[in-house]
């Protein structure tokens, strides 16, 4: 399966092409398109936040009702109110995570898909060209909108940008296609390395639990193996991160 | 009632008759004449205006700020040089603008420079006044001895002098610390309101003060007159402001007197050029004009004759060395908000240090960019063992080649001409980082430390310098990158921003800000609603009346057929019957027949 074991190999390895440097005959370059789940051949990377907590929560004041994503900073009370436990109430890991994913290079190279899978089994597609707001107030009335309106447009085009998709998940990945969760019981593996074991027209989809604890078995329906990326417990920002990172090395993204 | 009606009929009728007319007296007469003129006269008083209101702190502030704006604004103009909107009418020049020095500033344009405005100036270039305090108490150190010590009373009256001979001649019976109280009365006593001509006068006493000052930087005695000169930069700025003109036309006759100085001085081979006077004029026009201009009457015409003396000064004695770094620092000062460059600066510089290191050391090697070669007169030895802390301070009395007796002996002064050429190279780094020529500019003195390493590290903060211009030089060589063909960095993917609202809320169906325009909408949506309903109950009706019509079409056709069947049942009824009844008679004549 490997490629390592292709006899084809010459002597002295070519330098892999950049995958990002695409240009025009002028040698110009051009902006990637993004790939997206209708293309079931091309290799990328998909990340999938499990379990995450998106939960709206209508809140009644003087000024009339309000409708935001139920956090664990501005509805304790509430929280103990109805018998929820603090901790599964962090929206702000799904924020973290979507700005890291978003900004990274691999994003801008257009080689990354994210999709949202939250603790309330809706899921949710998110388009790799959408800028997401920056502060937790505002993610928070984009994702309440999202989920009563179960789509999110452009400001200036007609594109959606987010999405309620249909479960499950499997529909939308690549044909071939690599599925892992993220677990820190696992054997650890080196990302780079792992990714470049993968085949030429292999993608990979990493599911990582948008929770703030919990067990790893939150995919275990979907998932090929489980694969722990450092020694030290990571928090799920820093987890997306690091694999971004690992793959823009293997895929040669600068 | 009655009889006083009947009284005035009569009365009318009498005065008809013309013998009984009203007598028209002449008192009356005189009376309203008086009265006329009164009212005429009324109208020549002077009405009462009303006055301005008085303005609240925050309105003073707020126009005292947009005035500072505004000066800035024109400062920057005037900076980039770009022409002010008053100048667009400006008369031509001739040829009585210009003294003749200053040919090339008449490509500049300067008589579209309107005496006028030098007074905005002046306001302006308080501003820019940042060190001038600082700078004054140095140079006021020198004083003169020609003035000596009397003591007399100081009378209340004095006569405005018409030149600085005899403003001398006045202030010589006074002891140094009056003479600061006689300026103060002069001034008192001509104030402009108090007598016509008086403006004109202190016009002159303004200039005059100008001269008093040039003339006590060149005396020997230092600090005596401090007070003095305080005194009088003091007086000449709150005069500048009234007497701008004259002010400037007096500059400019000093500036073009200096330069024929400057030349005598160079065909005469005697040092005589920067006297304490002179850097101490250049001193203050840097700190009375905004020198940031790209074109000023004044500052140009005086950057001009700096920059010519250190293109062609000598250097050959350390008062010389000293007079010009001492116009490279006013350079520095000229430049601080501008940042033009100046090339005569790092020739000088670097011609300087050259000196420097060729007295100091073995080798013959000359910096680069240097069209002078070693003059072989000056001797600039340095011991190598002086001490790094030692802070020797420069006097500007330093300068003055008939001044004997100096406070600093030869080593010390080659030590502090050395060490302050240095610190100003490293001002000049500073200030000309950010040009595209630093390289160029600045590459000769990184070379230096190779050549003179223990010269310039036995300095204080000489080694500090040089990896200073060392390190800046290395960063603008980065910037200096050439262009690389098809080199783009690839580019990332479209983003969008997603469209929602902030403060979502399911049940409301609009957003808009205009209530206007949402009240319009929700009519609009309301009558859409109302007519889909219509309609609906319009098909609804429709469809129940087209039901009915079938159903009673329906009955009346199974009416018909239920008609028609019993009326055909009947007919074949009767026709059974009567066929029957015929069978039965048939069969009845047969057997009757038979039988």
């Amino acid at each position: 399966m490997s490629s390592e074991n292709t006899s084809a190999t010459p002597a002295v390895p070519f330098p892999k092409k950049p995958v990002s440097q695409m240009h025009d005959k002028n040698l110009v370059p051009v902006v990637p398109k993004p790939v997206t789940s209708r293309d079931k051949n091309t290799q990328r990377l998909i990340v999938v936040l499990s379990q995450a907590c998106l939960e709206t929560h209508k809140i009644s004041s003087s000024g009339g009702d309000k409708y935001a994503l139920l956090n664990c900073d501005d509805h304790q009370s509430l929280l103990k109110k109805m018998n929820k436990d603090i901790a599964d109430a962090r929206p702000d890991i799904t924020h973290q995570c979507l700005l890291t994913l978003l900004d990274s290079p691999i994003n801008k190279a257009g080689k990354l898909q994210v999709y949202i899978h939250t603790a309330r089994n809706v899921l949710v597609e998110v388009n790799p060209c959408v800028r997401i707001p920056r502060t937790f107030k505002r993610f928070s009335g984009l994702m309440v909108q999202l989920l009563h309106k179960l789509s999110i447009r452009s400001v200036n085009s007609e594109e959606k940008l987010l999405k309620v998709i249909k479960n499950p998940i499997t529909e939308h990945l690549p044909t071939k296609c690599r599925k892992v969760t993220l677990s820190f019981d696992s054997k650890v593996q080196k990302i780079q390395n792992y990714v470049e074991k993968l085949d030429d027209d292999e993608s990979i989809c990493v599911f990582v639990g948008a929770m703030a604890r919990g067990k790893d078995t939150f995919a275990d329906e979907f998932v090929d193996e489980k694969i722990a990326v450092s020694n030290y417990p990571l928090s799920a920002s820093v987890a997306c991160s690091k694999f971004c990172h690992g793959c823009e090395d293997a895929w040669n993204i600068i | 009632m009655n009889d006083q009606t009947n009284f005035n009929e009569l009365l009318s009728e009498l005065r008809g008759s013309g013998e009984f007319g009203a007598p028209v007296r002449p008192a009356m007469v005189e009376k309203n004449k008086e009265y006329d003129t009164q009212v005429r006269e009324l109208g020549f008083d002077r009405k009462s205006k009303p006055t301005d209101r008085t303005k609240t702190d925050e309105e003073i502030a707020k126009a005292e700020a947009e005035k500072l704006k505004e000066l800035e604004e024109h400062r920057l103009r005037r900076m980039r040089g770009e022409e002010e909107e008053e100048d667009a009418n400006a008369r031509a020049p001739e040829a009585d603008d210009l003294a003749d020095d200053f040919d090339d500033a008449a490509e500049f344009g300067i008589a579209k420079a309107k005496y006028e405005k030098a007074i905005e100036l002046l306001e302006e270039s308080e501003v820019e006044q940042g060190s001038e305090n600082e700078e004054a108490s140095s140079e006021e150190e020198a004083s003169g001895k020609a003035l000596k010590k009397k003591t007399t009373n100081v009378a209340f009256i004095y006569p405005c002098p018409s030149s600085h001979e005899e403003f001398v001649k006045m202030l010589a019976p006074h002891n140094t610390d009056k003479h600061s109280t006689i300026i103060d009365r002069v001034i008192v006593l001509h104030h402009p309101s108090l007598q016509a001509g008086n403006k004109e006068k202190l016009g002159v006493f303004c200039n005059i003060l100008l001269d008093h000052i040039l003339y006590l930087a060149d005396q020997e005695n230092a600090g005596e007159y401090e007070d003095v000169v305080t005194k009088c930069d003091e007086q000449m700025r709150s005069l500048i402001k009234m007497h701008t003109e004259t002010f400037s036309e007096y500059c400019r006759e000093k500036l073009a007197a200096y330069r024929e100085e400057f030349e005598e001085s160079l065909e005469s081979m005697e040092e005589t050029f920067p006297l304490p006077s002179h850097l101490m004029f250049f001193t203050l026009i840097g700190t009375i004009f905004s020198t940031s201009d790209n074109f000023h009457i004044i500052v140009t015409p005086a950057m001009l004759l700096m920059a010519e003396y250190l293109t062609m000064a000598k250097t050959e004695t350390v008062e010389s060395v000293l007079g010009g770094l001492y116009i490279v620092e006013l350079f520095l000062q000229y430049q601080r908000i501008s940042k033009r460059y100046v090339p005569e600066v790092t020739s000088y510089l670097a011609k300087i240090l050259n000196e420097f290191i060729i007295s100091n050391s073995d080798s013959t090697y000359i910096l680069k960019n240097i069209h002078s070669t070693k003059t072989g007169k000056s001797e600039f030895k340095i011991n190598k063992s002086f001490s790094k802390k030692q802070n020797i301070k420069l006097r500007l009395s330093d300068i003055n080649p008939y001044n004997q007796d100096k406070s600093t002996d030869m080593e010390n002064l080659h030590i502090a001409a050395l060490s302050k050429s240095m610190d100003l190279l490293s001002k000049y780094a500073s200030l000309w980082s950010d040009k595209a020529a630093f390289v160029e500019i600045f590459e000769c003195f990184e070379e230096m430390s190779g050549t003179a390493k223990d010269l310039i590290s036995s300095l204080p903060d000489g080694k500090e310098t040089i990896d200073k211009i060392a390190r800046l030089i290395k960063f603008c060589k980065q910037d200096k990158q050439p262009l690389l063909l098809q080199s783009h960095r690839p580019l990332a993917i479209a983003t969008f921003m997603p469209k929602f609202e902030e403060n979502y809320n399911v049940d409301k169906k609009s957003y808009d800000p205009d209530q206007q325009r949402q009240e319009v909408g929700k009519l609009k949506a309301e009558i859409k609603n109302e007519r889909k309903s219509a309609i609906r109950e319009i098909r609804k009706d429709t469809a129940f009346m087209a039901r009915e019509r079938i159903r009673e079409d329906k009955e009346k056709y199974d009416a018909y057929h239920e008609k028609m069947a019993k009326l055909v049942r009947t007919v074949q009824t009767e026709e059974g019957a009567e066929k029957n009844q015929y069978e039965r008679e048939k069969t009845l004549r047969k057997r009757s027949s038979k039988k």
